[in-house]
């Protein structure tokens, strides 16, 4: 069992198959050795920590991905497809979703990361400006002149 | 490759810095992360983003210019070809509308990884400075030129030599003279991928003049137009003799580094039945030129070997299969391998052939 401690002092304690789903613990645990020791995490907080624990134990069976399969990963074309327990597990409100992504990115759990960042891409996908302003809160700053040559200067490029 | 600590060199449209707060969003759309959502995203999305505020401008820009696809055949998406996304129209006037913005922001130029580009012969402008178009784009890591022209009379000038100093992935289609190929492939040792697909003028010279030199070339697809009858007419035997021996000399000369080679034959099809009965030249070819320097070994590195215009014998394969054993063999035969499918097949080969990622070659 490896005992995890969170940045608000909350511990965890799991197996040691579902902590090394971060590569992070991972190579902690392998520097270390067999050790009693907590491994502190200064950057992820309790309640981020277990919905991350939620993730790596269920998929704490399947084989972690290989440098080779990471490399193929770039090469393939790029899908923005979701598994379907990964699909209601990433469920969640926004705030919560950009912690997901910024501790899987922290732990070094590259699948986690990939399910984050497809679901902020759909997000995305299909909207307007205004409406994607409206969901991540941006302010405008371009005046309608601004715009319109951001629109001229690539239009070339425009779907059709 | 790109200098790793190379600030990605957008300049925005003003320099006063964004005010807006929103510190999850912020947090989360920064380095690699940000980069890992975009790269999931269409065109259409990433404009969409660019115009949201200047902030998201400055993260998009670098993907709307990452790569520039302006090819009449395939431009878009490749995979999904269809009669309406080849107007001619179309591209052309994309293509003007991309020369002006690169002429107003010449530092975009500078974004621009991967060029795919149908070259016109009545082009976007006067025939002279169609080049000069390209000199901006110095980092450019692949470059794929289709010349649409009929025959040679109406090209523009040949292009000039050092375009695209740091290509390294370079694929020229149907009536690229042997001029413009030659100072286009102007450093042979950076080439890791060289595509050359042969139009109806075949012109020899090309591989001759680099056999030898292209000593870190990994992926070799070749492909030009065949007579399927010994005694057909209209062939152009003396420049298609030539052009078959020299791929022959290049592949023996290239074979220790060469990690896939594609070799196609298409079929010149005059529209004589008859000759669709008799028997298919292109086997013989295969079988005399070609499968000899396959199985006479000293490939130690091929992973894929796809012959396209090969008939169905069973006994060549076998003994490709024996000599090449690491290598994945895939026939495409006889006369289904059409122009067509070679326009199709090709550019995915390039596009499968990405060395580069993005997180390299925005310089994080």
């Amino acid at each position: 069992m490896v005992n995890l401690v969170t940045s608000d002092n909350e511990s965890f304690t799991v197996e040691k198959a579902v902590a090394s789903r971060s590569v992070l613990i991972k190579n902690m645990l392998e520097d270390v050795g067999e050790s009693d020791q907590p491994i502190p995490l200064p950057n992820v907080t309790a309640s981020v920590l277990k919905k991350v624990l939620e993730y790596c134990d269920h998929h704490k069976n399947e084989p972690m991905p290989t440098s080779e399969d990471l490399a193929a990963e770039d090469t393939r074309k790029r899908t923005t497809d979701i598994g379907e327990w990964d699909q209601k597990f990433i469920q969640v409100d926004q705030e919560m979703l950009f912690e997901i992504i910024l501790a899987a990115n922290y732990l070094d759990i590259k699948p986690l990361l990939d399910v984050g960042c497809k679901t902020v891409a759909n997000m995305i996908k299909g909207k307007t400006p205004e409406e994607i302003r409206k969901l991540f809160n941006i302010v405008n700053d371009f005046t309608p002149e601004e715009e319109a040559q951001i629109k001229k200067e690539n239009e070339w490029a425009e779907d059709r | 490759m790109v200098n790793s600590s190379e600030q990605p060199p957008y300049i925005p449209l003003r320099s006063m810095p964004s005010t807006e707060s929103q510190p999850s969003v912020k947090a989360a759309l920064v380095d690699d992360i940000q980069r890992i959502i975009f790269s999931y995203l269409q065109t259409s999305d990433l404009l969409t983003l660019a115009l949201c505020s200047e902030k998201f401008n400055m993260l998009a820009t670098p993907y709307l210019y990452r790569s520039v696809y302006l090819l009449l055949h395939v431009y878009g998406r490749p995979k999904s070809l269809s009669e309406e996304d080849c107007n001619i129209f179309d591209v052309c006037a994309r293509q003007d509308l991309f020369r002006r913005t690169i002429m107003d922001r010449p530092h975009l130029a500078r974004l621009v990884r991967e060029i795919r580009w149908t070259v016109f012969a009545t082009g976007v402008c006067e025939p002279a400075e169609y080049w000069s178009l390209f000199e901006p784009f110095k980092l450019v890591q692949r470059v794929y030129l289709d010349f649409d022209y009929e025959g040679l009379r109406n090209s523009p000038q040949p292009s000039p030599a050092g375009l695209f100093p740091r290509a390294t992935h370079i694929a020229l289609s149907r009536n690229w003279s042997l001029e413009t190929a030659l100072n286009l492939l102007h450093t042979p040792s950076r080439m890791i991928h060289l595509t050359l697909i042969y139009g109806s003028i075949q012109i020899p010279g090309v591989l001759t003049a680099l056999a030898g030199e292209c000593t870190n070339l990994r992926q070799l697809y070749l492909s030009k137009p065949s007579r399927i009858s010994e005694d057909e007419p209209y062939s152009n035997d003396e420049n298609d003799t030539a052009v078959i021996l020299e791929w022959r000399s290049f592949l023996g000369a290239s074979k220790s580094t060469l990690h896939e080679v594609g070799l196609a034959l298409t079929a010149v099809s005059h529209g004589c039945m008859e000759y669709f009965t008799s028997p298919d030249v292109r086997d013989l070819i295969f079988a005399k030129e070609f499968i000899p320097v396959f199985v006479g070994g000293g490939w130690d590195n091929l992973e894929s070997l796809v012959l396209g215009g090969v008939g169905n014998d069973e006994k060549q394969k076998e003994n490709l299969e024996a000599s090449v054993p690491v290598a994945q063999l895939s026939f495409r035969s006889g006369r289904g391998w059409s122009l067509e499918a070679i326009y199709e097949a090709y550019p995915i080969a390039l596009e499968r052939s990405r060395v580069w990622d993005i997180r390299v070659s925005l310089g994080s």
